[in-house]
C-alpha cells in the first residue's frame, strides 16, 4: 500500500472513530437534572429521640424530620425554586427547627437564617435575607443562636459570582431579634460552629492560609481564644492535615470529634471520624467506611454517634447516608428513611 | 531505465534519511541496480527483460525500505506509531470512562487529543517527507508530549488519577526517549568513536531534559494562573518560553553534533535565562 492510501486510510478510520466518539457523547451525556438523595448533616433533637434533615428531589430540597431509628419521614417544608434548604438544627426543647434557606442573586450567595415550628407549624426568618450565614447554632438556654456570618462579598477569581469573607460570630436574640457581634477577626472562612455545653464557650472552625485547618475555643465571657490540635503525635492522611472537618463537642463536654484524612485510595481521599481529647491527646478513629464519613454528632447519652457516610465520593453526585455508630466498638447501624411520595 | 530509478524511489520512501544521505543511498542502490541491468543485458536479454530480472533480484522495494529504515533509525517509526496510537487510545478511553462516570463529555479535548496523536502517527506513515527533517519530527512528538503532560492536570481530578495519570507518564517518557534517539541517530554517528558516541547521547538526553524541566515550569504556571485567575494574555509568557525552547532546540542539535559539552552548558544558560525571564516579566508587571 503506498503513502497517499496509508495517509487516506488512516484519516477516515479517525474522522469514523471521533463521530462514533461524538455521538455516543451526545446520547449518553446527561442532561443537567437536579441532584436527589439525602443532603449531609442531619441535626440531632436533643434528647437523640428525631433526625431534621434536608432531603433532595430532583433538584428540589425539603426539610424532613424522621425518628432516630430510621422510619417514614416527614415532610415539613419544601423549598421553593431557586432556593435551597441547609443545616438544619433543633431548639434545646425540641420544639423548633433553624435551618438556613440559600441562593443565588446575579452571583452573589445568601443564606438566611429560618426557625420552623414544630407545634404550630410556621415557618418565619429569623433574620433579614441580606446576611450570608454560613452556619447558626442554638445556645444551651434556647434563648439565643449563635452564626457565623460573613459581612463582605469578593468576587471569585475566576469571575464565577461572589463569595463571602469577613466571617464572624455573632449572637442573636431569638426574643428581641437584636444581634450583637462577639468575635472581631475576619475570617476568610468560618465552616463550623459549634457551642460547649455550659454555653459559655464556642468552637470554631475555619481554614487559614498557609497553616491548614484551624479549630479554637472562643470564650464569650472573657473573649480569649485558644488554639486546640492535635498531638504532633497524630498522623493525618491529608497534604496539609490534620483536617478537622466538621468538629463536634461530646455532651460532657469533654472530647471533640471531627473528620480527616486517613488515607488515599486512586487519588481520592478517605474520611473516617476521628475524636480526641481537649488537649490534643488520646486520639482514636471512631468509623471505619473507607468511604467519605465525617458530619459527627453525638448522641445524648455519649454512647454513640451520628455519622454522615458519601458512598460515591468523587463520583458524578453525592450519596450521602446517615449511619449510628457504637462508641464502644459495638456495631453500627445504616438509619434506613422512607422518602413519602409527594402527593 | 526510469523503473529502476522509480524502485530506488519506493525504496527512500520508507526512509527518513535527511537529503544529503538520501542522495548517497540513491546513488548507491541505483549503481547496482544498473550493473545488475548492464550484466543482464550483456547476456543477451532485450533492455526491458533486463530491467525486469535486475528488479527482481534486488527484491521487494517495500521490504527493502522498512529494513533500511529499520537498520539505519532502529524502531523510530515504531515508536511514533506507538505514541500517536497510544494517544489516540487514551483520547477514546478518558472520553468514555467521564461519560460512564462522569455523564460529561469533552468533544473539544477529544478533538485536540486526536490531531496531536494523529499528527505523531501521521509523521510515521510520512516518514519519508517529515521524517527527513529531524527537527520537526522533535518539534511534533514534543508537543505531543507537553499535550500528555497537560492531560496530567485534567485527569488528576478523577476518580481514574492514578491509571490515566501513570499512562500519561508512560506516553511521556517514551516521547522523550524518542527524541533523544532521533537526534543521537540524526547526528551521523555510525563513524564515530564510542567515546564520541557517548558524549551526544549525555548532550541530547541532558538538553531535552532541560526542554521538559522548561515545558514542566510553563504547564505548571500556566495550570496556576487557569485554576485562580483564568485565562489571561500574560499566560503568552510561559507558553512562548516553550516555543523560545524549541527554537533553540534547533540550533542547539547542530551544535551539539559539533561540541557535545559547550552545547550542555549553553543548554543551561539559556534554561536560566528562559525560566528566570518571565518570572522577572511577570514581577516588573
Amino acid at each position: 500500500m503506498n503513502t497517499k492510501k496509508k495517509n487516506v486510510l488512516f484519516l477516515t478510520g479517525i474522522v469514523v472513530l471521533f463521530g462514533l466518539l461524538y455521538g455516543a457523547g451526545t446520547q449518553l451525556a446527561e442532561e443537567p437534572v437536579g441532584k436527589s438523595g439525602f443532603d449531609r448533616a442531619p441535626a440531632l433533637s436533643e434528647k437523640g429521640e428525631q433526625l431534621a434533615f434536608v432531603h433532595y428531589n430532583e433538584g428540589v430540597s425539603s426539610l424532613y424530620t424522621v425518628d432516630a431509628s430510621g422510619g417514614e419521614a416527614e415532610q415539613l417544608l419544601q423549598a421553593k425554586e431557586g432556593k435551597k434548604f441547609e443545616k438544619p438544627v433543633f431548639s434545646p426543647d425540641g420544639r423548633k427547627i433553624a435551618y438556613l434557606r440559600t441562593w443565588r442573586t446575579e452571583g452573589i450567595p445568601y443564606s438566611q437564617l429560618m426557625m420552623y415550628d414544630l407545634e404550630r407549624g410556621k415557618n418565619y426568618p429569623v433574620q433579614s435575607s441580606d446576611a450570608y450565614i454560613s452556619k447558626a447554632v442554638f445556645a444551651p438556654s434556647g434563648d439565643s443562636m449563635y452564626v457565623a456570618e460573613g459581612a463582605e462579598y469578593d468576587e471569585q477569581p475566576q469571575g464565577d459570582g461572589f463569595y463571602a469573607r469577613d466571617y464572624d460570630v455573632y449572637e442573636i436574640d431569638l426574643a428581641t431579634e437584636e444581634k450583637e457581634k462577639l468575635t472581631d477577626m475576619g475570617l476568610t472562612s468560618l465552616s463550623s460552629l459549634e457551642v460547649f455545653p455550659e454555653g459559655e464557650r464556642l468552637l470554631l472552625a475555619y481554614y487559614k492560609y498557609e497553616e491548614g485547618d484551624m479549630i479554637q475555643i472562643y470564650n464569650k465571657n472573657t473573649g480569649n481564644t485558644e488554639n486546640l490540635s492535635a498531638s504532633s503525635s497524630y498522623e493525618s492522611g491529608a497534604m496539609e492535615g490534620p483536617s478537622y472537618g466538621a468538629p463536634a463537642i461530646s455532651p460532657e463536654g469533654d472530647r471533640i470529634a471531627f473528620s480527616d484524612v486517613t488515607r488515599t485510595t486512586d487519588g481520592t481521599y478517605e474520611y473516617e471520624v476521628m475524636s480526641m481529647n481537649m488537649d490534643g491527646m488520646d486520639v482514636k478513629q471512631v468509623t471505619e467506611f473507607y468511604e467519605m464519613t465525617t458530619e459527627p454528632v453525638y448522641f445524648p447519652d455519649g454512647e454513640r454517634m451520628l455519622v454522615t457516610v458519601d458512598q460515591n465520593f468523587a463520583g458524578r453526585t453525592e450519596e450521602y447516608e446517615y449511619w449510628s455508630v457504637d462508641l464502644e466498638g459495638n456495631g453500627r447501624d445504616k438509619i434506613e428513611i422512607d422518602i413519602p411520595e409527594e402527593g | 531505465m526510469k523503473k529502476l530509478e522509480k524502485h530506488v524511489e519506493q525504496i527512500l520512501d520508507h526512509m527518513q534519511s535527511p537529503e544529503e544521505e538520501r542522495q548517497d543511498i540513491r546513488e548507491e542502490l541505483l549503481s547496482h541496480l544498473q550493473d545488475s541491468y548492464t550484466y543482464h543485458k550483456n547476456q543477451g536479454n532485450s533492455g526491458e527483460e533486463a530491467e525486469r530480472k535486475a528488479l527482481s533480484e534486488f527484491g521487494d522495494p517495500d521490504l527493502i525500505g522498512k529494513g533500511m529504515q529499520e537498520s539505519m533509525y532502529p524502531f523510530q517509526r515504531r515508536l511514533l506509531y506507538i505514541i500517536g496510537g497510544a494517544t489516540i487510545l487514551y483520547g477514546a478511553v478518558f472520553f468514555l470512562f467521564m461519560l460512564v462516570m462522569n455523564g460529561e463529555e469533552f468533544p473539544v479535548w477529544l478533538s485536540i487529543q486526536f490531531l496531536v496523536g494523529s499528527a505523531v502517527v501521521m509523521a510515521g506513515i510520512n516518514i519519508s517527507s517529515l521524517g527527513r527533517n529531524h527537527w520537526l519530527l522533535n518539534t511534533i512528538v514534543m508537543l505531543s508530549a507537553i499535550w500528555n503532560g497537560f492531560n496530567i492536570t485534567i485527569v488528576v481530578y478523577t476518580v481514574g488519577a492514578f491509571v490515566f495519570g501513570f499512562l500519561s507518564i508512560l506516553i511521556i517518557l517514551t516521547a522523550l526517549i524518542f527524541m533523544v534517539r532521533n537526534s543521537y541517530l540524526s547526528s551521523g554517528v555510525a563513524e564515530m568513536s564510542k567515546q564520541e558516541r557517548f558524549a551526544r547521547k549525555v548532550s541530547y538526553t541532558v538538553n531535552i531534559l532541560f526542554g521538559v524541566m522548561i515545558a514542566g515550569a510553563a504547564l505548571f504556571i500556566i495550570f496556576g494562573f487557569m485554576v485562580f485567575g483564568g485565562f489571561s494574555w500574560i499566560l503568552l509568557v510561559p507558553a512562548g518560553a516553550i516555543v523560545a525552547w524549541l527554537v533553540f532546540f534547533r540550533f542547539q542539535m547542530k551544535w551539539i553534533s559539533k561540541s557535545p559539552i559547550s552545547a550542555m552548558i549553553g543548554g543551561v544558560f539559556f534554561l536560566m535565562v528562559i525560566v528566570g525571564g518571565p518570572f522577572l516579566i511577570m514581577y516588573v508587571m
